[in-house]
């Protein structure tokens, strides 16, 4: 083998390894159906589950491209397809016919953007609260009252913990469900958005699935994913109890390296570290110098953890299409 | 009295355990199943002979009351699992066997404190199945090495209705199939053991039936 061929071999090599590797939890597959089918359905190991909602009429033909839940250590293996037969009608069919090769967005920036704080977000949270702990306290007492009426003392017990289980009180969740973080780095030309859920999220026509790296927390949990046969319904993702993180290569906000002027949206708040310094800038319009802004930092903890040392930070709340956004961007040295 | 003291420090440990809060969404532990663990622990606490002419009755309305005492906070700690996103029907189940486990370890305490004897076997029993089996699995697990014993001893454990509830309460929202606390036997073995229970205690030696 010539130097020229070893030398083609290893960039194909190379090639095809940037083609497959795949980093999330979703990848896509090709699959061809055939009509008629029903509660098409593929077990992908490990509690995975792909559902593909709606149905086939009988010699109803589909070619699809479908996102599978994926776990690295799978590897190739093909996902299990089953469906309901109908013993009265003839036999559908499903062929897996393999793994769409794409480019990894994630191999697009760098990692330590990828590897950032995610935001915590989580469930609004459910506390006992006074009217329920009264409840409890005197239906204690009540039962103590009428330990010699056993039947009385029973009903009123069931009576109470309903009660007090329906004055359960509401504390909404720290960080909202949907908020997105917009990963940027005067070294990186383009940024890492990630939107991040709680226990269930949909991918919207807009997300391209080809684009999207999706990141589940902790990353061993169970996903299903319910795709529509015919796309006319959003990608619907769930993982009770789990975050997700739907990641994607995004344009890198034109931030200079001196951040002397807002050269973007406007920033409903900002925070910025210059020499080790924090500053609360406060509201930053668009087109505006930089405020001189108070010395402190009252931005979200998880937002200004595990920064790099040593080089400027720019922290900023956007509010825009009625969505929570940040901005996490560090500058030059 | 001390029957009533042990309820109330149950109760207002189950209230403590209501009102944890803070920490990570995806390390929130089971409320239904950490309630039900004071109670657990505390109902069937082998208690001084209180010897009574009614002991069936008495047993069974001990039972019933202690039962109905966890009931409270159990329905809160089941609406919080509830909204938090965990399964209804794994919720609702979790609390009612705990329910019934509660209240058949009362009944067997209360019955065995009513009988001259009886007593000692079911504070043995007691001592064995609910508090010894754990630990002694415990202390197994920090002694170096593995093998059969260690094995042995932890799948014995999980017959504690202690180790059940505390394998639930700590099992994660989205547990895979082999996680702690996902298997399904825990009504069954906390029934089981608070019906072995009342059997022990129920039994009266030969003299005394004579």
């Amino acid at each position: 083998m010539s130097l020229r061929s070893l030398h083609r071999a290893v960039v194909l090599l190379l090639l095809a390894a940037v083609a497959t590797a795949q980093s999330g939890r979703l990848r896509l597959g090709e699959v061809e159906l055939e009509g008629p089918l029903r509660g098409l359905q593929a077990e992908c190991g490990g509690g995975d589950r792909l559902r593909l909602a709606g149905e086939l009429a009988a010699g109803e033909r589909l070619q699809l491209v479908v996102p599978v839940p994926w776990r690295a250590v799978r590897g190739d293996e093909a996902p299990a397809f089953t469906w309901t037969i109908d013993e009265d009608q003839a036999r559908g069919r499903v062929r897996w016919r393999g793994w769409r090769a794409t480019e990894d967005p994630a191999a697009r920036v760098p990692s330590a953007l990828r590897s950032r704080a995610r935001p915590p977000v989580g469930a609004d949270r459910h506390t006992l609260g006074l009217g329920a702990l009264g409840v409890l306290a005197a239906g204690a007492a009540l039962l103590g009252a009428l330990r010699r009426r056993v039947a009385l003392a029973l009903g009123a017990a069931v009576l109470g913990a309903a009660l007090a289980a329906a004055l359960v009180e509401v504390e909404p969740a720290e960080v909202p469900d949907g908020v997105v973080v917009i990963e940027g780095s005067a070294d990186a030309a383009q940024a890492w958005s990630r939107r991040s859920h709680f226990g269930h999220a949909t991918v919207g026509e807009a997300d391209a699935l080809a684009q999207l790296v999706l990141e589940t927390e902790p990353a061993e949990v169970a996903l299903e994913v319910v795709h529509d046969l015919r796309a006319q319904a959003p990608t619907r993702l769930a993982a009770p109890g789990a975050r997700l993180h739907l990641c994607a290569v995004v344009p890198a906000p034109a931030l200079g390296p001196g951040l002397e002027r807002n050269p973007g949206e406007d920033f409903e708040a900002a925070w910025w570290r210059a020499e080790g310094e924090w500053r609360r800038l406060g509201a930053w319009p668009s087109g505006a110098a930089r405020p001189a802004g108070q010395p402190g930092l009252d931005a979200p903890g998880w937002l200004a953890t595990g920064l790099p040392q040593g080089r400027g930070v720019l922290l900023a709340r956007l509010r825009a299409g009625g969505g929570l956004r940040y901005l996490r961007w560090v500058g030059g040295d | 009295m001390f029957a009533a003291a042990l309820a109330g420090a149950a109760w207002l440990l189950a209230l403590g355990a209501l009102a944890l809060r803070g920490g990570d969404e995806l390390t929130q532990p089971a409320r239904t199943a950490l309630v039900a663990l004071p109670f657990v622990l505390l109902a069937g606490v082998p208690r001084p002979r209180a010897g009574s002419g009614r002991d069936d009755e008495t047993s069974l309305h001990a039972g019933l009351l202690v039962a109905a005492l966890a009931l409270g906070p159990l329905a809160v700690a089941a609406r919080f699992d509830q909204l938090a996103g965990r399964p209804l029907r794994e919720t609702l189940l979790s609390a009612g066997f705990a329910l019934v486990a509660i209240g058949l370890l009362s009944a067997a305490a209360q019955r065995a404190a009513a009988r001259r004897a009886g007593g000692a076997r079911h504070a043995l029993a007691w001592l064995a199945l609910v508090p010894g089996l754990p630990l002694l699995a415990g202390v197994v697990q920090l002694a170096p090495g593995s093998g059969a014993l260690r094995t042995g001893l932890e799948f014995a454990a999980r017959a504690s209705p202690l180790t059940c509830c505390w394998e639930r309460a700590r099992a994660p929202l989205n547990a895979p199939g082999d996680a702690p606390g996902s298997s399904g036997w825990l009504p069954l073995v906390l029934a089981v053991a608070g019906l072995l229970l009342v059997h022990l205690a129920a039994r009266a030696p030969r003299e005394e039936r004579a």
